[in-house]
């Protein structure tokens, strides 16, 4: 294995390439970096966990409402920052729902602080709700494609989500592993968010992320 | 061998990541991050020079209080905020030196500083490990650990002593659930298997006395 003097390089393979936009977050420190990121949604909580091994930032949800962190800087579509491109970027996150009822938790790369006008690509984990469809499946969800569920197990637990925009399509894996390949992207450049949201209006939704990077390709 | 994604640099995406943390100090220490737990709130310095490789300095207090820095400023409810580190299996790089703030405090013992986790970010003393320079008699660097109450080894390079720290140097202290061990400048110096930290961690640095001066360059800090 080679060894380079730079990150630069380690991700480059040296200096004559010209390196894209990319976005590192490992979430730990004292607070959310608020430089970065803008959190959404009425009530619920969006802290460093405490006190919790890989615990990285924990995000809770009003029971009425998704809770959500994006660069949106407020909720309204004239204020995103949107570097990644629709049909050439990747996202990867760390993440895990901790609520086991009635509750779902996603990543997505979209064009909108605001889901229903959006159009996105997201890696989505469904708990158990009242019967719906997804109920206990991890997701490929985009308003381009038709939704897709995959055979992940473990829902309660912290996975490696990585989302690909290509030109035409979007790839999830989950893991390491390609779990679904969505016949669509977004409609317009993109920027990354992570959300919970409770499904019946009954929980605070609970989720967990301790790493999030997004990179054009 | 090159690498699609910065994660990959130290984890296959076949592995879910555990917690890391990394801060380069290149501008000023991130909102994000730090907090200053100042006991006796007049220590006089914290700042990034502009001083070639010099990453981010503290001065110490007047008196024999400390200037902590840490994820926590000790004064809130959360008051261990950010000890996403595990006691049982975790790392932490320093790339620091400690130099006499004036020149009265060279070649002096009445300079101090440490730099290590621990579990509240206001006692570096109380569930903890960290590397640190005795100010009593032989001007030894010292690695100690903590649980309700600390010990030290002292550090076995001849040349370790506060001297030593006032070049930079690189200090990577590890956490098993048996054991502690210093390796400083990529050769382990010390072990230590008592007093142990029995919580949760955070990166921390300090500084006490007035003629301390504890400069950071880089501080990365994971779960293995």
């Amino acid at each position: 294995m080679k060894k380079y003097s730079s990150v630069y390089e380690h991700l480059n393979g040296g200096f004559t390439k010209v390196m894209k936009q990319r976005f590192v977050d490992e979430f730990s420190g004292a607070t959310l970096d608020v430089s970065k990121w803008r959190s959404h949604g009425s009530g619920g909580t969006v802290l460093i966990d405490q006190d919790v091994i890989d615990g990285g930032l924990k995000i809770i949800s009003a029971t009425n409402a998704e809770k959500r962190i994006d660069f949106a800087s407020a909720n309204n579509s004239t204020e995103m920052i949107r570097p990644f491109n629709r049909q050439g970027c990747v996202l990867i996150a760390v993440m895990k729902l901790q609520q086991a009822q009635y509750a779902i938790m996603h990543t997505s790369l979209t064009d909108s602080w605001y889901t229903e006008g959006a159009s996105y690509v997201k890696s989505l984990v469904q708990g158990q709700t009242n019967g719906n469809s997804g109920d206990n499946k991890f997701r490929l969800i985009s308003g381009e494609f038709t939704n897709i569920d995959t055979d992940q197990t473990g829902l309660y637990d912290f996975h490696n989500h990585k989302l690909e925009c290509k030109t035409s399509t979007t790839e999830l894996s989950i893991d390491g592993i390609l779990k679904a390949t969505g016949a669509g992207v977004p409609d317009n450049a993109v920027m990354p968010t992570f959300a919970v949201a409770p499904s019946e209006g009954t929980v605070t939704a609970h989720g967990n992320i301790t790493y999030m990077e997004v990179y054009n390709t | 061998m090159t690498f699609n994604s910065y994660h990959e640099i130290t984890t296959p995406l076949t592995t879910v990541r555990k917690q890391r943390f990394v801060e380069w100090f290149g501008k000023e220490i991130t909102t994000k991050s730090w907090e200053f737990f100042d006991y006796q709130g007049d220590h006089d310095l914290n700042d990034t020079p502009s001083i070639i490789d010099a990453g981010f300095r503290i001065g110490g207090d007047a008196g024999t209080t400390q200037t902590i820095m840490s994820f926590d400023n000790g004064g809130g409810s959360q008051y261990t905020q950010g000890t996403s580190f595990n006691e049982d299996n975790c790392v932490i790089l320093w790339t620091v030196k400690l130099t006499p703030q004036t020149a009265d405090g060279s070649g002096s013992h009445t300079r101090q500083a440490g730099w290590g986790m621990c579990h509240k970010g206001s006692q570096h003393w109380v569930d903890a490990m960290k590397v640190n320079s005795d100010t009593t008699s032989t001007n030894q660097l010292r690695f100690y650990t903590a649980d309700a109450s600390e010990s030290y080894t002292d550090c076995t390079g001849q040349t370790h002593t506060v001297p030593f720290a006032e070049e930079f140097a690189n200090y990577r202290e590890e956490l098993t659930s048996s054991k502690a061990s210093l390796s400083i400048g990529g050769k382990l110096d010390c072990t230590k298997t008592n007093n142990l930290p029995r919580y949760t961690l955070m990166p921390m640095a300090y500084t006490k006395y007035p003629n301390s001066l504890l400069w950071i360059r880089y501080c990365e800090a994971w779960n293995t």
